[in-house]
């Protein structure tokens, strides 16, 4: 025998060789870029690398005697977590054999380090789907064509056309047109050309009517625009619903006309009443004149004819003076004057004027209210509509009494609150009640059978609502038919603009 | 009925892998041992110090308690065989008592 044994029986050249051997393999696993590991047929750890040292982000000792788990892969691969205390945790991709390992069954594991893979793979994924919801929660419609279909849509397109994905996608671009376009071109025709000049030239933009599934065709505005994936040439096309803008501005237009034509009325009218109030002072002033007797005694008649003449003149400017007033408020021009005043005064002044009215038809009137009541308002204008109360109630009342009650929102002796009431009552003729909400409006007048159409314009109660309003105030009426009304203005006791 | 099969199953976050080794693990439960089990998922970016405690190396992973001997298995559970032969559980159908 060359060979020189050792002791163990081996040959020392076949041992050299081994050595060799176990080296190379060693190195193998040493230098693996996988992590390698060896468990025992239970998931006990019989070996680790310094790969999978580096990728559990643990040292060596902290593996040994450890369980890793049973691995259920055989031959196939799985995705895992690795747990690395410290660092964020890692993804590798596992593989396991059944091998044998010191004559024993075990597990040869595998583990590739697919961390920053999988980070890349869920930032793309994270932002093909940011984009996906862009694209798909967009109002409009969003539309890829290709090779002259429609390729792909959003829910948009879905909204905006008024079917499902499966009747848009494989369809021709003017399935959604109607033949003709508004000025008469063929849509397909003019389809064709746009999508052309979009591949070749450049984006293209346009209004366009488009129809929906059901054939009701709408106004768009449309942009194509060339895009180019995976070398495949795509016309993404976004279509915009722009008929409720169409709509809008078209009412816009209608509402302006309409505004035009207001103004301009009520323009005549205050122009026209002016021309009317011109000779109405002269038929009044001179009726006046002729009546004192100035110009030569008048008979009896004649004095009758031209008190009929100024009397009728004085309710014609009446009349215009309403409905300038009435004007005044549509074309909403009234100005104020605010001030302070003894509203008390103001109530017993007005009671004064109409103490002939009252005399003549043998009403008597009844005031209850303080002395001395300051308020903030434009008198002109409370006057006028308690004016217009009392006088409403002097003409409707042919016997009994008129009583006007002025009181604060705080009890009797008290001073301050914040409204003011001003009650005016009468023992008149009354308002049915199915006629009561004809009262405010404008010409309004109520017809009683039987009883001869008392003098007026229709426009007073109007007036006197509207102008309550812009005092911050309203009028409120009750009424028992043939037993008497009474009306009620109530009014901020201190006037305040009116927030808008 | 009381329980009588006591399983922890570790986790990583949300992550589609966790998600799915849940979902097929829970299938096999429901499937074998309706009424019968109690399954505890603990999250180790939630809770590092049990799943320290515990060993947990690589999720999903998980570990029988109940009854004995202890096991602990790591994959998808994607095999359902595997999984009850893993845990050393003979498999009962249709419930066990």
């Amino acid at each position: 025998m060359n060979k020189s044994t050792n002791n163990a029986g081996w040959d020392n050249t076949d041992l050299q060789a081994l050595k060799e051997s176990e080296a190379r393999f060693r190195s193998i696993v040493l230098w693996s870029p996988d992590a390698i590991i060896v468990s025992d047929a239970k998931g006990k750890i019989e070996y680790i690398n310094p790969a999978a040292e580096k990728f559990f982000n643990r040292k060596m000792e902290s593996f040994t005697g450890k369980d890793f788990g049973l691995s259920l892969i055989d031959g196939e691969t799985t995705e895992i977590d690795i747990f690395r205390p410290g660092k964020d945790p890692g993804v590798g991709d596992m593989h396991v054999v059944e091998t044998e390992w010191l004559n024993k069954k075990a597990h040869l594991i595998i583990i590739r380090d697919i961390t920053e893979r999988k980070l890349i793979q869920e930032a793309l994924r994270e932002n093909a789907m940011k984009y996906r919801a862009l694209f798909e929660t967009a109002n409009d419609a969003i539309l890829l064509f290709a090779d002259g279909k429609w390729d792909d849509c959003n829910e948009g397109a879905l909204k905006v056309f008024g079917c499902t994905r499966e009747q848009i996608i494989g369809q021709d671009p003017t399935r959604f047109s109607p033949p003709t376009q508004p000025d008469g071109r063929a849509s397909n025709e003019e389809a064709f050309k746009l999508i052309n000049l979009a591949y070749t030239t450049g984006p293209q933009f346009f209004e366009w009517t488009h129809c929906r599934a059901d054939g009701t065709p709408f106004a768009a505005e449309v942009s194509l625009n060339r895009l180019d994936l995976k070398g495949k040439p795509y016309i993404q096309a976004i279509v915009r619903d722009i008929s409720d803008r169409k709509q809008a501005a078209e009412k816009e237009l209608e509402l302006a006309k309409a505004r035009e034509i207001d103004r301009l009325k009520s323009l005549f009218i205050a122009s026209m009443s002016h021309e009317l109030r011109t000779p109405l002072n002269s038929i009044i002033g001179f009726s006046g004149i002729v009546l004192q007797g100035l110009a030569g005694e008048l008979n009896d008649e004649q004095k009758k004819q031209i008190g009929m003449i100024k009397s009728s003149g004085a309710h014609l400017l009446a009349l215009v003076n309403d409905v300038i007033d009435v004007t005044k408020i549509e074309a909403e021009k009234i100005q104020l004057t605010i001030e302070e005043f003894d509203l008390a005064r103001l109530v017993r002044e007005i009671r004064d004027s109409f103490a002939p009215a009252l005399k003549e038809k043998g009403l008597t009137l009844k005031l209850d209210q303080p002395d001395k009541l300051a308020m903030k308002s434009d008198e002109r204008r409370v006057k006028q509509i308690i004016m217009n109360l009392v006088s409403n109630a002097v003409k409707f009342t042919d016997k009994g009494s008129i009583g006007i009650r002025v009181a604060g929102d705080l009890p009797a002796g008290r001073h301050g609150g914040e409204r003011i009431s001003i009650a005016v009552k009468d023992t008149g003729m009354g308002i049915k009640a199915e006629d009561m909400g004809k009262l405010f409006k404008q010409f309004s007048r109520i017809i009683v059978p039987g009883q001869a159409l008392r003098e007026g314009t229709g426009l007073g109660l109007f007036l006197s609502q509207k102008l309550a309003g812009i005092l911050g105030g309203k009028t409120d009426a009750a009424s028992k038919f043939e037993q008497g009304s009474e009306f009620t203005l109530t009014l901020p006791i201190e006037y305040k603009e009116a927030k808008t | 009925m009381a329980v009588k099969y006591v399983l922890k199953l570790y986790v990583t976050g949300t992550t589609l892998r966790s998600n799915a080794a849940l979902k097929n693990l829970k299938k096999i439960l429901d499937e074998t041992y309706k009424g019968v089990y109690s399954l505890k998922v603990v999250d180790v970016i939630k809770q590092p110090k049990l799943a320290e405690d515990d060993k947990i190396l690589a999720t999903p992973t998980l570990i029988k308690i109940l009854p004995p001997p202890l096991a602990r298995i790591i994959g998808d559970f994607s095999n359902r065989e595997k999984v009850l032969l893993g845990l050393d559980l003979v498999e009962v159908r249709g419930g066990a008592k």
